[in-house]
């Protein structure tokens, strides 16, 4: 299989993707796992290690927007909001604010919001376009 | 059974830091892709990464950003600090067998907000940076 390229001129000012996922327990105690820390303080309190719900935005940019083999992420800013508890839908959105024709770099706006309407993360990705 | 150090405002000072090293695995990228979700075949697929600029599988840059937010979580400021802000700049990729350390530092308190500005940094076995950024907590305590 060879790398399916999209390019910088195929990108538009408002395209958009999003995925949703609910949390776990289950997660939770994986990603500990994975990353190696305590959950005892996460679960006791019901809470989702942010960096768990901030993976969604990688997820959405790296599998569907700008999608798999074209791009390098540069640069990543997110202000953490709310917390996101164990239970929670969360919809990760990634929207094309601006593009830069003369570094081929896009801008992201990314957001994760909960099923309540309420913003877990906000933030912003700038991201490097390899293919014209 | 005793409950975390929780560490007060007043006790953390510009110049602290903390730091953890760990080496990737082909295990960690398949186990975070698991529970992330992230099957992008960048970190996966090693016919298809081999195609792109990396020429080969690369880690999640989540990843390596999770050991910013353990160390911030486990050690500085630690348990009751509250994660308000993380920038992160991805300046290099991550491979399988990579040694990555991660170090955070207390580079600004800002009292009367009750936050404290972290500068963190992970690096390879070369020393050359791999993601470098700046994290804001509130401390309550």
């Amino acid at each position: 299989m060879r790398a399916i390229h999209k390019g910088f001129s195929d990108l538009s000012k408002g395209d958009f993707a999003c995925c949703q996922r609910s949390f776990t327990e289950a997660d939770v105690a994986r990603f500990a796992n994975v990353i190696g820390f305590n959950p005892y303080g996460f679960i006791k309190e019901g809470i989702v290690p942010i960096m768990l719900v901030a993976s969604m935005i990688s997820k959405v940019l790296g599998m569907q927007l700008p999608g798999p083999g074209s791009s390098v992420e540069l640069f990543q800013e997110m202000e953490f909001i709310s917390p996101t508890f164990i239970g929670d839908t969360v919809q990760a959105k990634v929207e094309i604010k601006e593009k830069l024709q003369k570094y081929h770099h896009v801008l992201f706006k990314t957001t994760c919001i909960k099923q309540d309407g309420s913003t877990a993360i906000d933030g912003i990705c700038r991201m490097k376009v390899l293919v014209s | 059974m005793k409950e975390y150090e929780i560490k007060k405002f007043d006790e953390i000072a510009v110049g602290d830091s903390a730091w953890m090293r760990r080496t990737i695995t082909e295990a960690d990228i398949v186990n975070f892709a698991g529970v992330s979700g992230d099957f992008n075949p960048i970190h996966i697929d090693e016919l298809f990464a081999r195609d792109t600029m990396f020429k080969g599988r690369i880690a999640h840059g989540f990843f390596t950003a999770s050991f910013i937010s353990n160390v911030i979580g486990n050690q500085l400021p630690g348990p009751g600090g509250v994660y308000v802000k993380q920038d992160l700049r991805f300046t290099a990729p991550v491979r399988v067998g990579d040694t990555i350390a991660t170090r955070v530092e207390v580079i600004d308190k800002i009292p009367e907000k009750k936050r404290i500005i972290l500068k963190t940094i992970c690096t390879n076995q070369d020393d050359n940076e791999v993601l470098v950024g700046q994290a804001e907590m509130l401390v309550l305590n």
